[in-house]
C-alpha cells in the first residue's frame, strides 16, 4: 500500500500551473495527477441510461476515511497512468457501483466470514452498499468502520434476506423507525441480538428455528418471569418438551420490532385476531384435533361483536371487553382437556367476576364454549334456533301469501 | 245514540289520544331498537357499520339500545296493566281471538281466491289486526324478558342457582331471532296493511287522526258499524263500494 503525503501534495495540486501538471503527468498516476481533472466538483460522465454520474472527488472525504493516504490507483487499478485515460462505459449507476466494489477484492478477501457467506446470497449487493455512505462517484471515498457508519443499520437498511436450509426465507431489512415507535424505543440492536457482536452467520435449519432462538433467549433476558410462566403453559411446554415450533413464540403475538404496549386497547382488541392467526387455521388445528371455528364463534357473540367494532373504530382507550386471553389466560394458557377442564372452569368463574362481580358457578356456561349449538352441546340454544328457523319462514311466508292474495283481489282482479 | 241511528256520522272514533301516542312512541322506540340491535346481529354488513359509525360507535349503540329497550318495557308494562284492568273491570273485550276470527280468515282466503262472494264481515278488530296485536304482545314478552336477562346477565344465575348457564345463551338466541322476525313482520305485514294495501293506500290515517270514515267503517268493520248505528252496513256498503258490488255480481255469474 502506497502512502502519499497529501498535506504536501494537495496544496501543490491546488496551486499547480499547467506546465507543472504536465510535468507531473509524465511519470506517475499520483493523486495530484488525477485531481487535475477530478477536483472539478461539476465533472460528470453520462451513463448508458442517460443519467449523469458525478466524477468530482472530494479529497477531504478520503482523508477522513479508513483509506486516508491511499493512492487513487491503489483502488482504481485498471486505469492507465498516462495523461488521457479512456472513459469506461457503464449502463447505469448500479453497474458502476458493482464494478468499483469488485475492486475492493484487491486488498480485502470477500470469502472470509460474514462477507463471503452473505455475498453468495446477496447477489446484487456491493461492498459500497454497506460501507459507503454517499452515492454516486463519491461512494467509495468515505469508507469507515461499520460502528461509525450507523452500525447494524448501515447494512440492514438494505433489502436483504437470508434463505435457510429448509428453503424458508427471512427478510433481514429493518426500518429503524419501527423500533423507535415501539415500547423498545431505547433499545439497541445488540440488546436483543446479543450473539451478533461479531456478526457470525449462525446456521439455522429454518426461519422458525431462528425466531425460536431469538424469542427464547433474547426476551428472557429482561422478561424472565413471563418466560417461566410461558414455559409451563400449553404452548411453552410443547415448545420446550416436544420441540414443537407450531406454538406461538414471543414475537408471534408481540411482534419482533413493532412491539406495542400489550395493555393498550389496540393490542387488547386485536387479541382475537392474534390468536385466530393460528386457531382459525383449519389445517393447523386439525393437526392437534382442535376446533378452528373458535374465532368465528367468538366474533358472533356479544363480546366478539363489540371487539369487532372497537377495531373498526380504531379508538384508543376503549372499555375492556372480554377477549380470548380473559378466559384462557395469557402466558399461562392451559389445555382445557381432560383433568384440566375442572381447573380451567374454576378459574373461569373468577375471570368472569372481574367484569361481572355477581357471576356465579353456572355463569361461565352462558358462553357455550365455542360450540355450535347442538343437541349434545347447548340443546336449549339449539332448540330456540331450530324453532325460529321454522317459525320465521312460516310466519313471513304465510303473511306474504295473505298479502299477495289480498292485493290480487283488491288491486288486480277487481273486475 | 238515537241520533246516530237516524243520521250516521261521517267519521267514527277509532283510537283515543292515549292509544295514538302509545303507537307513535312504540314506533319510534321499535325503530331505534331494530336499528341498534340488528346492526349488532349483522355487524359485518356495511349498512350496520355505517349506522354504528353514525351513532358514534358501538358503545353509544349499546347505550341507545338499552335506553330504548327500557322505554319499550315500560310502554309494554303500561299497556299490559291497562289490558288487565280492562279485563277485571268487565269491559267488552274486542281484542281477544274468538272462533269467528278463524271463520273470518277462511272466508277471506276463499274470497281472495274467488271461491266466496263476499269478504268476511268483521267487528271492531278484524282477525288480521288481532293476529298482529297478539303477535306484538307475545313478541314483546319474549323481547322484554330476554332483553332484561341480557341487560343483567348474572341475575338469573344468582337468583336461581340451579338454572344452567346455556339459558342465557338461549335467551340471546331468542332475542336475536325474535327481533328479526318482528322486524320482518312489521316491514312486510304492517307496512302493507297500513300503507300499501289498496284499501288504505296511500296511508291509513286513523292512527294519526283517531278517526275512520263511514265508508271504511262499513266496509272493514260492518258488525261494529251496525252495533253503533243500528243500521245495516251491507246496503250502504254496496252503495259506497262499487268494487265489492261488482265482485259479488261476477261471482254469481260464475256460479
Amino acid at each position: 500500500m502506497k502512502i502519499r503525503h497529501l498535506f504536501v501534495a494537495l496544496p501543490l495540486a491546488f496551486f499547480a500551473t499547467p506546465a507543472f501538471a504536465e510535468e507531473e503527468a509524465e511519470n506517475t498516476g499520483s493523486v495530484e495527477h488525477c485531481m487535475e481533472c477530478h477536483e472539478d466538483e461539476d465533472l460528470t460522465k453520462t451513463l448508458g441510461d442517460g443519467k449523469e454520474l458525478p466524477m468530482g472527488v472530494n479529497l477531504d472525504l478520503l482523508e477522513g476515511s479508513v483509506h486516508a493516504g491511499t493512492d487513487c490507483v491503489d483502488c482504481h487499478v485498471d486505469y492507465p497512468t498516462d495523461d488521457e485515460h479512456e472513459a469506461k462505459e457503464f449502463k447505469n449507476a448500479a453497474e458502476s457501483k458493482k464494478h468499483f466494489s469488485s475492486l475492493c477484492a484487491e486488498c480485502h478477501e470477500p470469502d472470509e466470514g460474514i462477507h463471503g457467506k452473505m455475498l453468495e446470497k446477496l447477489t446484487d449487493a456491493t461492498c459500497l452498499d454497506c460501507h459507503g455512505s454517499t452515492s454516486g462517484g463519491k461512494g467509495g471515498h468515505d469508507i469507515k468502520p461499520i460502528s461509525e457508519m450507523g452500525g447494524c443499520m448501515s447494512c440492514h437498511k438494505h433489502e436483504m434476506s437470508i434463505v435457510f436450509a429448509d428453503g424458508t426465507k427471512a427478510l433481514l431489512q429493518e426500518d429503524p423507525k419501527v423500533l423507535a415507535h415501539s415500547v423498545h424505543d431505547s433499545h439497541e440492536c445488540i440488546d436483543c441480538h446479543s450473539d451478533y457482536d461479531e456478526h457470525p452467520v449462525i446456521e439455522f435449519a429454518s426461519h422458525r428455528e431462528m425466531t425460536a432462538k431469538l424469542s427464547g433467549e433474547s426476551c428472557k433476558q429482561c422478561h424472565e418471569d413471563v418466560f417461566e410462566t410461558y414455559k409451563e403453559s400449553a404452548h411453552g411446554a410443547a415448545l420446550f418438551r416436544k420441540k414443537n415450533l407450531d406454538v406461538p413464540l414471543c414475537s408471534d403475538c408481540h411482534k419482533s420490532h413493532a412491539i406495542k404496549d400489550p395493555k393498550a386497547s389496540e393490542f387488547r382488541n386485536h387479541v382475537p385476531q392474534t390468536c385466530g392467526a393460528c386457531h382459525a387455521n383449519k389445517e393447523l388445528m386439525d393437526k392437534y384435533g382442535l376446533k378452528s371455528n373458535v374465532l368465528e364463534t367468538y366474533l358472533n357473540d356479544y363480546h366478539g361483536v363489540t371487539s369487532y367494532f372497537y377495531i373498526k373504530e380504531g379508538k384508543e382507550n376503549t372499555p375492556v371487553i372480554a377477549v380470548c386471553t380473559d378466559c384462557h389466560g395469557i402466558h399461562d394458557i392451559m389445555t382445557a382437556r381432560g383433568d384440566n377442564s375442572a381447573v380451567v372452569k374454576e378459574k373461569l368463574v373468577k375471570r368472569c367476576q372481574s367484569c361481572h362481580p355477581d357471576a356465579t358457578e353456572n355463569f361461565p356456561d352462558a358462553w357455550i364454549s365455542h360450540y355450535e349449538p347442538s343437541l349434545d352441546k347447548a340443546p336449549a340454544v339449539f332448540f330456540v334456533n331450530v324453532a325460529y328457523m321454522f317459525l320465521i319462514p312460516f310466519m313471513i311466508g304465510g303473511l306474504l301469501i295473505h298479502m299477495f292474495l289480498h292485493f290480487w283481489r283488491y288491486a288486480i282482479k277487481k273486475d | 245514540m238515537s241520533d246516530t241511528k237516524t243520521n250516521p256520522p261521517e267519521f267514527f272514533k277509532r283510537f283515543t289520544l292515549f292509544r295514538q301516542v302509545e303507537h307513535h312512541l312504540n314506533a319510534i322506540v321499535f325503530s331505534l331498537l331494530v336499528l341498534t340491535g340488528l346492526a349488532q346481529r349483522f355487524h359485518e354488513a356495511s349498512w350496520a357499520q355505517g349506522s354504528v359509525r353514525l351513532m358514534g360507535g358501538i358503545d353509544n349503540v349499546h347505550v341507545y339500545h338499552r335506553i330504548a329497550g327500557i322505554v319499550f318495557v315500560v310502554l309494554f308494562t303500561v299497556h299490559l296493566v291497562g289490558g288487565i284492568m280492562a279485563v277485571l273491570s268487565g269491559k267488552r273485550l274486542t281484542m281477544f281471538i274468538v272462533g269467528n276470527d278463524f271463520r273470518d280468515a277462511i272466508q277471506n282466503m276463499n274470497y281472495f281466491m274467488g271461491r266466496a262472494d263476499k269478504p268476511a264481515r268483521c267487528d271492531r278488530f278484524e282477525y288480521k289486526q288481532k293476529f298482529e296485536y297478539w303477535g306484538v304482545i307475545m313478541g314483546s314478552l319474549v323481547m322484554g324478558i330476554t332483553g332484561l336477562l341480557l341487560l343483567f346477565p348474572t341475575w338469573l344465575f344468582s337468583t336461581f342457582p340451579f338454572i344452567p348457564g346455556q339459558a342465557l345463551a338461549a335467551a340471546k338466541a331468542a332475542h336475536s331471532n325474535e327481533a328479526l322476525m318482528a322486524f320482518l313482520v312489521i316491514v312486510t305485514w304492517h307496512i302493507y296493511d297500513a300503507v300499501l294495501s289498496p284499501e288504505v293506500f296511500p296511508l291509513d290515517t286513523s292512527i294519526f287522526t283517531g278517526k275512520i270514515s263511514r265508508a271504511r267503517m262499513m266496509h272493514e268493520h260492518p258488525l261494529e258499524y251496525e252495533r253503533i248505528t243500528g243500521l245495516p252496513a251491507e246496503s250502504h256498503d254496496h252503495g259506497h263500494d262499487d268494487e265489492h258490488h261488482d265482485d259479488s255480481h261476477d261471482k254469481k255469474e260464475n256460479a
